[in-house]
């Protein structure tokens, strides 16, 4: 028994989240460039992509969300975007119509959100694989129903005038100062995020979406963690959904469309399932295609129709999907750690 | 022998699929701190038996007592949590995780981190998660798993496998072991390797019911022998008492009784 004992010392550096000098000196200059790029980009161009961040920011809070759930818990989700869906109703409904002030009204519309989460679940985990899918499909059309026909939720016109938050003396308005608020609660996300992977609930999770039968063995209440995971993961939806809707200032149903949720799926099919850095690295990768297509055929370098340039993104997202489907079905991720591997075998290939 | 040194005590199991018997008014007594070893043809019920005790098959009749608690019909994750585990036969059961991950989800009833306070990279959740960790790392120098720490349980050997799914049983710190079948399919050393796995666990304190094929290592290992036959217990006794058993070489070791010839057998 002695054989291991002097690597027993100390396992922090391996609880860590950010392990040696260079996961630190890479946290540095990210955390620079994130600060210093909406500076870059208001010198250059108009705020267009500043604004392009802040729903990219937004859009990593949903899809860590729905990681949880889809990815780490393995319970497919088609319904997450109707999460981000409850989560801005509620909060445009309490702040406008009932006169909340802005972050109870944001911490009641959260906590909402992961209630109807657990509902939803309620269903959901009598069931396996695509019949989950077809719960929450049905979840997202009836909270349409509903929302689009709730008279205090405005009708097919929605509710604007939904307020920004303020911290301390500081009103957050204007682009930037969304873009570092949205910066600051996305590292939140991510952390925690993180941190469940590495915890004995998100363990729970892992063994529950590997094989249900030994992980009640380890003492695991399979439908409990379900249920765990359907409230965290619609936590981050409702986290979204209620700055979403408040930083665009309205909430109308069509904000939130089926079609969001399959995009949020394929963001974490693209970036690596079940992993926290593979959620962030598949919405950066597809918001920009997404973004890089708009701006292709906005441009008028390729004389596109409207029409022909939406078909396009939905196509090149389709062919994304399928050739790292067949080619990396581990994503991005996976792409990332075979880089990193080889960058410190070298010059010994793979 | 006192009623407080049984551990395990089922009473009369009878579990059916459709018309046919797998548990036949099964009757097991396991001492505290013994091996006892269920052997018996293929279909006989033993992996049957261990489904009931783990709670993953309910019997139709009978009752299971685990240290003074009934644990028949219970969630098979309550009946992990009063202290039982087992292995499985085939133990190609987490596709994606690495050995570390398994055994630190096999840590899961041992720690207390609520929901929300496993979101948090301090606290509770991280102290405990370094705990398991250590702890974790002691039973992976008592089963040799040191190279295997961060290896895909899907790109193990299957001996390999067999390995950490003991391991996995034992981060639970169970106080009953069931192992189903732990040397199927490996070769003589790692054969020798488990037995010798097995004899540390023994000293250790635990209870270990032990269902496997190659009768020999269950001669050598058990105190106690139970032979299945068609969901019945034929019968039980010690391994000397076993093997001199008539109707135990019928059932099992293939000898025909009208001439007493040795007819093929493991």
């Amino acid at each position: 028994m002695k054989r291991g004992s002097r690597r027993q010392a100390d396992y922090g550096r391996d609880v860590a989240l950010i392990g040696g000098l260079r996961g630190w000196t890479a946290l540095a200059v990210l955390l620079v460039a994130t600060v210093v790029l909406p500076q870059l980009l208001s010198v250059t161009d108009n705020m267009k992509w500043v604004t392009f961040l802040n729903f990219t920011l937004l859009t990593i809070i949903a899809v860590l969300g729905l990681q949880i759930i889809t990815g780490m818990a393995g319970q497919i989700s088609l319904g997450h975007s109707a999460f981000l869906m409850t989560g801005g109703y509620i909060m445009a409904i309490l702040a406008t119509k009932l006169g909340f002030p802005f972050w109870i009204a944001a911490f009641l519309a959260v906590l909402a959100t992961a209630s109807v989460g657990v509902l939803v679940a309620l269903p959901a985990i009598r069931l396996k694989g695509f019949y989950v899918a077809v719960v929450t499909l049905a979840f997202f059309t009836i909270s349409q129903h509903i929302f689009q026909n709730l008279s205090i939720a405005g009708g097919i016109w929605g509710l604007s005038n939904v307020p920004g938050p303020s911290v301390g003396p500081l009103k957050i308005i204007t682009d930037t100062s969304w873009y570092y608020f949205l910066l600051l609660l996305t590292a939140i996300c991510i952390i925690a995020s993180a941190s469940l992977a590495r915890s004995r609930i998100g363990r729970s999770f892992l063994a529950v979406r590997d094989n249900e039968v030994t992980a009640s063995g380890l003492g695991i209440n399979v439908p409990g963690a379900k249920l765990r995971a359907f409230f965290i993961g619609s936590l981050f939806a409702g986290i979204a959904g209620v700055f979403w809707t408040s930083y665009v200032t309205a909430v109308r149903i069509d904000q939130f469309s089926l079609w969001d949720s399959i995009w949020y799926l394929g963001m974490i099919i693209i970036g690596g399932l079940g992993s926290t850095a593979g959620a962030v690295l598949g919405v950066l990768f597809l918001q920009l295609v997404r973004q890089v297509l708009h701006e292709i055929t906005a441009s008028g370098v390729v004389p596109l129709s409207i029409n022909f340039s939406a078909a396009l993104t939905f196509a090149v997202y389709g062919l994304a999907i399928i050739l790292f489907i067949a080619f990396r079905p581990h994503g991005l991720m996976a792409v990332w750690q075979k880089l990193k591997t080889s960058y410190k075998r070298w010059p010994f290939g793979e | 022998m006192s009623t407080s040194n049984i551990i395990l005590h089922s009473e009369r199991l009878e579990l059916s699929f459709g018309g046919i018997k797998a548990l036949d008014s099964m009757s097991v007594e396991v001492e505290k701190g013994q091996i006892l070893s269920l052997i018996g043809p293929n279909g006989a019920g033993k992996t049957c038996f261990i489904n009931c005790v783990t709670g993953y098959y309910r019997p139709r009749e009978g009752q299971i007592v685990f240290d003074g608690t009934d644990i028949l019909g219970m969630r098979p994750h309550r009946i992990a949590r009063l202290g039982i585990s087992r292995t499985f036969q085939n133990p190609n059961t987490y596709p994606t995780m690495t050995a570390l991950d398994i055994l630190l989800a096999a840590r899961y009833m041992h720690c207390r981190a609520g929901m929300m306070e496993c979101l948090a990279p301090f606290g509770r959740s991280r102290r405990e998660e370094l705990q398991s960790r250590r702890s974790i790392e002691e039973v992976i120098t008592f089963t040799h798993i040191e190279e295997l720490r961060k290896k895909p349980i899907s790109m193990m050997s299957y001996g390999q496998r067999k390995q950490v799914e003991i391991a996995r049983a034992l981060v639970m710190q169970p106080r009953l072991v069931l192992l189903d079948e732990p040397m199927s399919g490996l070769d003589d050393v790692m054969k020798e390797m488990v037995c010798e796995l097995i004899l540390d666990m023994h000293r250790q304190g635990m209870t270990i019911v032990l269902v496997e094929h190659d009768i020999q290592t269950v001669m050598e290992l058990s105190h106690k022998v139970a032979v299945l036959d068609h969901g019945q217990k034929v019968a039980e006794g010690t391994p000397a008492e076993i093997s001199r058993d008539a109707r135990v070489a019928s059932a099992y070791l293939g000898r025909n009784e009208a001439d007493g010839q040795q007819a093929a057998c493991p």
